[in-house]
């Protein structure tokens, strides 16, 4: 199968401190790839550096067959991708209909079917009551689901998103949940990181685990059936210590 | 009152202080211990300078005197407060009760600390040692009666602090809608900054009134050699005259003004007077905290007013899209004639967002505001006519302040973006598209403010057609001159600036020295652009009287040349761009 995503002992330091570490990624097109890890394990800094944000130390990369860091196939890659950032990359002071439009002109959308999308796009994620705002006024919520909105407006053959279901509720969680399944049934893909095990393994058929910028496990999560839930597997790989302090001393006396 | 709150909320705005000075930097943390030692020095010589004058000078002043020098100290203590409220309002943290509400203190002990902890500023630092020194002089000198000068001080500064508490408590409910309160504080800087320009102006005004010039020139001619040897004398007691009789009305009418006007009535023996002005100020002072504890309260709590119904959100939204219909396209949507779709699509979008953010207003109001009282004063003068041959350098000089005040926007076009910047670098386009773009859309304001400063200096300066007509062009050229440092400046030394500001987010040495910059870069580049004015200048002394036609055809050539320069240098430049993206991001978005 096609490979969306290759990545061949990619890293990335900064300064003394090795934020990803040899990581090699195999992402099949038409896949939901769920990439996992602890806070500051290194996944946004993988997702930056798979989407040209940030340049690796040394390793190799291929995007959709393009190397990001090759300027003419970063930009052949760029306009085949959609991205949510880890700290989005919205502008304050911009409406959610008008940052739409800037972006559809980016990828060079019609005018017509421009709006078409943003019309669907913004009732969807019930952003059309918030127009007359701007994004400085906007909940982390609506932040999240407006960047979601400008990732898929151009239609790309490959999504990432840091964190999507952060901060969002439950009722745009289940429709971001129905656009990516949909999106990836009609053979695009996704790659996501979250914290939300659950989300992940209701959505998701691939998972890789990063733990300390080092990629611990990658396998298709049918793969995991047999050893329990993900967050089991998950507890285990990253190396969550049973026996480390977890409680509370007065809590306990109070309790006995 | 329970002192355990009192410390810990006085600790708190300490700490708030100390930390905001030490994230700033070595530099700034230098600069706020030198300050710090240089404070707590004023504190002591301000106290034994007032007391020292007040003993010396006292038994032979006059009433006036004393008014004047209490407006000073009151002046003084006034703009040193201003200076901090300014501060305090871009810093949150200060003015939210929120942050206290959930604690275990009553709402009015809250509001109690929280007023009460304002007293700790280095206005109240710096002015109150000097207030107590003079009070203290006034009493030794002239006997006990003079002790109204004390509860005069602490009304003053119990109405002061009472009244910029509920200034604050009103801003407060003002900037919970987020997007008003960025121009709540820009609207207050400006009028801060405004204010402080007043003065200045009617003095300018003064002195190059046609008025005085005129009255000046008449007595010169009628008046013989010993009249016009006391003229200066004349002139200085006339000056002296008006101010007296200025300040004298000024601290009657104003209450800001009764500190003064009470203790110098008292000491004219008016103890009345002395008590009404406290009697006022007190009154203020009491009424305003009364004021400003509901309405803070109220903002902090939630509480509605039953004001006017406001519309809601969808209502807008609804005729929002009704607007959007009824006018076709949207103003991001919009096609530029002769330019890409995709750069017009950022130029759009970028000047958009650009008109909407309240530091770049602000920035754009200084050149016109600089503007203004220049062309104000020429006005006033009436020497418009007689700088003649200086006139087309004059247009220069206004297209150099027009593009050095957008110089901080240009020249940081990337860290004026924050996150958005983002979005720029993961759109499929080559990256001069990107940079033409944004060069586009700072164009309304780089060019736009320009020509709007020449049409005015057409009225107020001997310009011909082709005068103008060549300062059209030399507006372009500086524009784009602005243009090409500022995107070479963008991409290598990018700053990641704070929110609502134009301040580098880290105030260290390094970002402030690159902010400062264009003002050095700028003026050279536009040396070339002096030839024009210069040959014209030239002529002019030769007796070539063309009306400005070589001003004109030389700044055409030079157009074409910076055009064609500008042409060839963003490919270069996007390619840079290219190059140093992943650079820019780490330098511009938080990691």
């Amino acid at each position: 199968m096609a490979l969306a995503i290759e990545t061949n002992a990619l890293s990335r330091s900064f300064g003394t401190s090795r934020a990803v570490e040899s990581v090699d990624l195999r992402v099949e097109a038409g896949s939901f790839y769920g990439f996992l890890g602890p806070n500051g394990a290194g996944k946004s800094t993988t997702i930056k550096m798979l989407t040209g944000l940030l340049e690796p130390t040394s390793g190799r990369m291929e995007v959709l067959g393009q190397d990001p860091r090759v300027p003419s196939q970063a930009l052949e890659m760029k306009s085949r991708i959609g991205v949510v950032p880890e700290d989005l990359a919205l502008f304050d002071n911009l409406t959610a209909r008008e940052y739409l439009i800037f972006v559809g002109r980016m990828h060079s959308m019609p005018g017509d079917l421009l709006r078409k999308r943003i019309d669907e796009l913004l009732g969807l994620l019930s952003l059309q009551d918030e127009e007359a705002k701007l994004t400085i006024e906007y909940s982390h919520g609506m932040k999240k689901k407006l960047a979601l909105a400008g990732a898929l407006l151009p239609d790309p053959d490959l999504l990432f998103l840091d964190e999507p279901f952060e901060g969002v509720d439950a009722i745009a969680s289940r429709t971001i949940r129905h656009i990516l399944t949909t999106f990836v049934e009609r053979g695009s893909t996704v790659f996501l990181t979250s914290h939300v095990l659950e989300i992940v393994e209701r959505v998701c058929d691939h998972v890789g685990i990063i733990v300390g910028g080092e990629l611990v496990e990658q396998t298709a999560l049918a793969a995991l059936g047999s050893g329990g839930s993900l967050e089991e597997r998950f507890l285990e790989v990253v190396g969550a210590d049973a026996g480390a302090q977890n409680h509370l001393s007065w809590l306990e006396e109070d309790a006995s | 009152m329970n002192r355990l709150h009192l410390r810990a909320v006085l600790w708190l705005r300490w700490r708030i202080l100390v930390n905001r000075t030490v994230r700033a930097g070595r530099l700034s943390n230098a600069v706020f211990t030198i300050l710090l030692a240089f404070g707590g020095l004023l504190c002591v010589a301000g106290f034994l300078t007032a007391f020292a004058i007040g003993i010396e000078t006292l038994p032979e002043a006059r009433p006036f005197h004393l008014l004047a020098a209490w407006a000073a100290l009151s002046t003084l203590f006034l703009f040193i407060w201003l200076t901090g409220l300014m501060t305090d309002l871009q810093h949150s943290e200060v003015m939210s009760l929120e942050q206290l509400l959930h604690l275990p203190v009553s709402s009015h002990g809250v509001f109690l600390y929280n007023y009460l902890s304002s007293f700790v500023s280095v206005a109240v630092a710096i002015c109150l040692p000097a207030m107590a020194g003079l009070c203290l002089a006034m009493v030794i000198v002239h006997g006990p009666r003079m002790l109204w000068c004390i509860p005069l001080v602490l009304a003053f500064l119990g109405m002061i602090t009472a009244l910029t508490y509920q200034l604050r408590g009103w801003l407060a409910g003002l900037m919970q809608n987020k997007r008003r309160g960025r121009n709540v504080i820009a609207l207050l800087t400006f009028l801060f900054v405004l204010l402080i320009q007043v003065p200045n102006l009617i003095n300018m005004s003064e002195l190059g009134s046609d008025r005085t010039t005129v009255e000046m020139t008449g007595i010169e001619q009628s008046s013989g050699d010993e009249e016009r040897d006391a003229l200066p004398l004349a002139r200085e007691e006339h000056t002296k005259a008006r101010l007296k009789q200025t300040i004298t009305l000024t601290v009657q009418i104003l209450p800001i003004g009764w500190l003064a006007f009470g203790a110098s009535s008292v000491f004219a023996g008016h103890a009345l007077q002395g008590v009404a002005c406290f009697v006022g100020m007190f009154s203020i002072g009491a009424w305003s905290l009364r004021r400003s504890f509901r309405s803070t309260l109220a903002a902090a709590l939630g509480r509605e007013k039953p004001v006017r119904r406001r519309r809601s959100a969808a209502a807008r939204a609804d005729s929002s899209a009704e607007r959007g219909e009824r006018h076709g396209l949207q103003f991001g949507e919009r096609r530029l004639p002769f330019v890409d779709d995709r750069e017009a699509g950022i130029a759009l979008a970028s000047l958009r967002y650009l008109l909407r953010a309240p530091e770049v207003k602000l920035s754009l109001l200084s050149p016109l505001v600089i503007l203004l009282m220049f062309g104000f004063l020429l006005s006033r003068s009436g020497r418009g006519e007689s700088l003649g041959a200086f006139a087309p350098l004059m247009t220069l000089g206004s297209s150099l302040i027009v593009q050095l005040s957008a110089s901080s926007m240009i020249a940081n076009s990337f860290g004026l973006d924050r996150n958005g910047v983002r979005s720029f670098l993961l759109a499929p386009l080559p990256r001069h598209r990107i940079l033409r773009g944004k060069n586009l859309a700072m164009a309304p304001v780089g060019i736009g403010i320009s020509l709007t400063a020449l049409a005015a200096l057409w009225f107020l300066l001997p310009l011909g057609p082709f005068h103008v007509l060549g300062a059209c062009l030399q507006a372009f050229s500086a524009y784009l001159l602005t243009c090409l440092i500022g995107n070479v400046m963008s991409i290598l030394i990018p700053i990641r600036l704070k929110e609502n500001t134009l301040r580098a987010e880290n105030a260290r040495l390094k970002p402030i020295l690159t902010q400062l910059l264009p003002l050095v870069l700028l003026p050279v580049a536009f040396i070339p652009l002096m030839i024009p004015a210069g040959a014209d200048f030239l002529l002019r002394l030769e007796g070539w009287q063309l009306g400005g036609l070589w001003f004109f055809l030389l700044h055409a050539i030079g157009l074409a040349g910076i055009a064609m320069l500008y042409g060839r240098a963003i490919l270069v430049q996007g390619d840079l761009l290219q190059r140093r993206e992943a650079g820019i991001l780490e330098i511009l978005t938080k990691e």
